[in-house]
């Protein structure tokens, strides 16, 4: 279903915190900190690690992989900015973390939880901005047969 | 020192609740509010020295608010604020009087609510900041309620069925209340089942529906509620818990492990020394349908995961062994933040309830939920309270 009015997509709005990250999705690298003294990687970015509170890291790029914790499609859009119905997912990183971001390359339908995937970039429709997303891994369920 | 029992709800109001009631501004649903439930305590402005207003923080910073009430309503108070824990902020508004008035702080306080949806003094606006959700399509509570709602059935074979039967409970209740949002409207399993997706797997009829309207609640002394106006119900346990688990991992592996939230209901079952067997009438906080099964859980009322089919077998209606949502809940009575939970549950115990009273109810139970699910990490709060007469 279209929308009848659209609006442009909405970009991230980095903080002083988060801007190292986004700055690393523009290269297209996910970059997360990583606690010098506990190991944890963390995810959202801050300035302390919330598992031992030191604020030693390092911003250390994450290998992409990554798997499907939960997701739900979205069929009223409250901000008219993409075409529904669209996937949102709770992606797991490798890593631990996890973070929103959308499942690209396959059906919406064809998406499980625990779906291994891999990082890609993607472009924000007519603007210079690179969004992380994930992609189903080669190793993914075989998409189902239409009807 | 336990403060069971030493404080009492002795006035409850809420104002019309609907859709687009445009006569009063959010600061006109909580005057209304705070005006009618003083009234309802027998009391006057000047018997209340503390004032609390739960803000939902969508319409831009309102610096003072709690101030602005309380000198609208012409009262000079001691105690004030203005409080912002989402959807767990009335129960938490009332644990605050509480502690205040036994701190000796204040010793009457008035704890209120208003919203208006559609103001037209606030342009409608994107939220500043939510860089880890907008830009991914993520908006509003819905969706990330459908995915724990889709994790909880992946984790335990929960179905849209049960979510449905939660929905449709409450209809019923609300059509028991002629104060309620939906009431005069049932709805069938069928009806739920075939209402359009919001964020799949929540369909339309998982979702409360938006509620202009208010209220307010009156905190006291149990030494001064006994000589008002109504019996005093008793506030006699309370808890809280604050986190963000979902999103850490390390601490838990499965969305479906609520423990965070069990530590509000156990806090205040040890506080009223009471177990869950004794409560006869409760209200769990149902923004969503989903949420009203996590609340089941974590609460204690079933066991992590079967939240399913303890609500498909009936339990959770009226005339089941524990009667939920008997006003009709967030979904049916209307969003009040869950203001509405603390009423409702004041007037089972008064026995004002008429069609949907819960007969000889003694022990009344309610919880808040809410917190931020656009900002990162998604961060909730609960709230838990046990009420006696
Ligand atoms: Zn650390």
């Amino acid at each position: 279903m279209m929308t009848e009015f659209k609006l442009p997509k909405p970009l991230p709005t980095p903080t002083e915190d988060s801007k190292p990250f986004w700055d690393g999705c523009q290269r297209q690298e996910l970059l997360l900190q990583k606690c010098d003294d506990c190991g944890t990687w963390r995810f959202p970015p801050g300035i302390l690690c919330p598992r031992c509170m030191s604020t030693n890291s390092k911003w250390t790029k994450a290998s992409g992989k990554a798997k499907v914790f939960s997701w739900q499609v979205t069929h009223q859009a409250f901000y008219p900015a993409w075409d529904t119905p669209y996937n949102v997912a709770i992606v797991e990183l490798e890593e631990g973390p996890r973070m929103h971001s959308n499942i690209v390359g396959c059906k919406n339908e064809d998406i499980y939880i625990d779906m291994p995937l891999e990082l890609t970039f993607e472009k924000v429709e007519e603007q210079e901005w690179y969004l992380p997303k994930f992609k189903p891994a080669s190793n993914a369920n075989a998409p189902r047969k239409s009807k | 020192m336990s403060l069971r029992d030493k404080c009492a709800l002795v006035g409850v109001s809420l104002t019309r609740l609907g859709k687009k009631i445009s006569d009063k501004s959010t600061m006109g649903f909580a005057l209304e509010g705070c005006k009618k439930a003083i009234e309802d305590a027998g009391l006057t402005k000047d018997d209340v020295d503390g004032l609390l207003f739960a803000h939902p923080s969508q319409q831009g910073e309102r610096h003072g608010f709690s101030g602005r009430v309380a000198d609208l309503l012409g009262i000079s108070s001691n105690f004030n604020a203005t409080v912002d824990c989402g959807g767990a902020t009335p129960i938490v508004l009332v644990q605050m009087a509480a502690l205040a008035i036994n701190a000796g702080m204040c010793h009457t306080v008035v704890c209120c609510y208003g919203w208006q949806n559609n103001p037209i003094d606030v342009p409608p606006s994107l939220p500043p900041n939510f860089e880890f959700t907008l830009p991914q399509g993520e908006i509003s509570a819905v969706p990330f309620l459908a995915q724990i709602a889709r994790r909880h059935m992946h984790d335990f074979g929960t179905t849209g069925k049960q979510l449905g039967t939660v929905a449709v409970n409450c209809r019923k209740h609300a059509c028991l209340n002629p104060n309620a949002q939906m009431y005069g409207k049932p709805i069938t399993l069928e009806d739920h089942q075939n209402s359009r997706w919001v964020s799949e797997p929540l369909r339309l009829l998982d979702c409360c529906p938006w509620t202009d309207g208010g209220g307010a609640v009156v905190v006291t002394s149990a030494a001064r509620a006994k000589s008002l106006k109504h019996r005093p119900i008793y506030v006699s346990g309370f808890g809280q818990a604050h986190g963000a688990p979902l999103m850490r991992p390390w601490r838990n592996p499965k969305i479906s492990d609520w423990a965070v939230w069990t530590r509000a209901s156990d806090t205040a079952f040890k506080m009223a020394g009471v177990t869950r067997k004794d409560i006869d009438v409760a209200q769990l906080y149902d923004a969503f349908t989903i949420v009203f099964l996590v609340q089941l859980e974590s609460s204690g009322f079933c066991k992590i995961g079967e939240s399913g089919p303890f609500v498909g077998t009936g339990k959770t209606a009226l005339g089941g062994e524990l009667p939920c949502n008997t006003a009709g809940g967030l979904l049916s009575e209307g969003h009040t933040m869950g203001l509405g939970h603390i009423v409702e549950s004041v007037c089972q115990l008064r026995g004002e309830c008429g069609d949907r009273q819960v007969k000889n109810a003694e022990f009344a139970f309610a919880t808040g939920f809410g917190g931020v699910v656009n900002e990162y990490p998604p961060s909730f709060s609960c709230s838990a309270l046990i009420l006696r007469r």
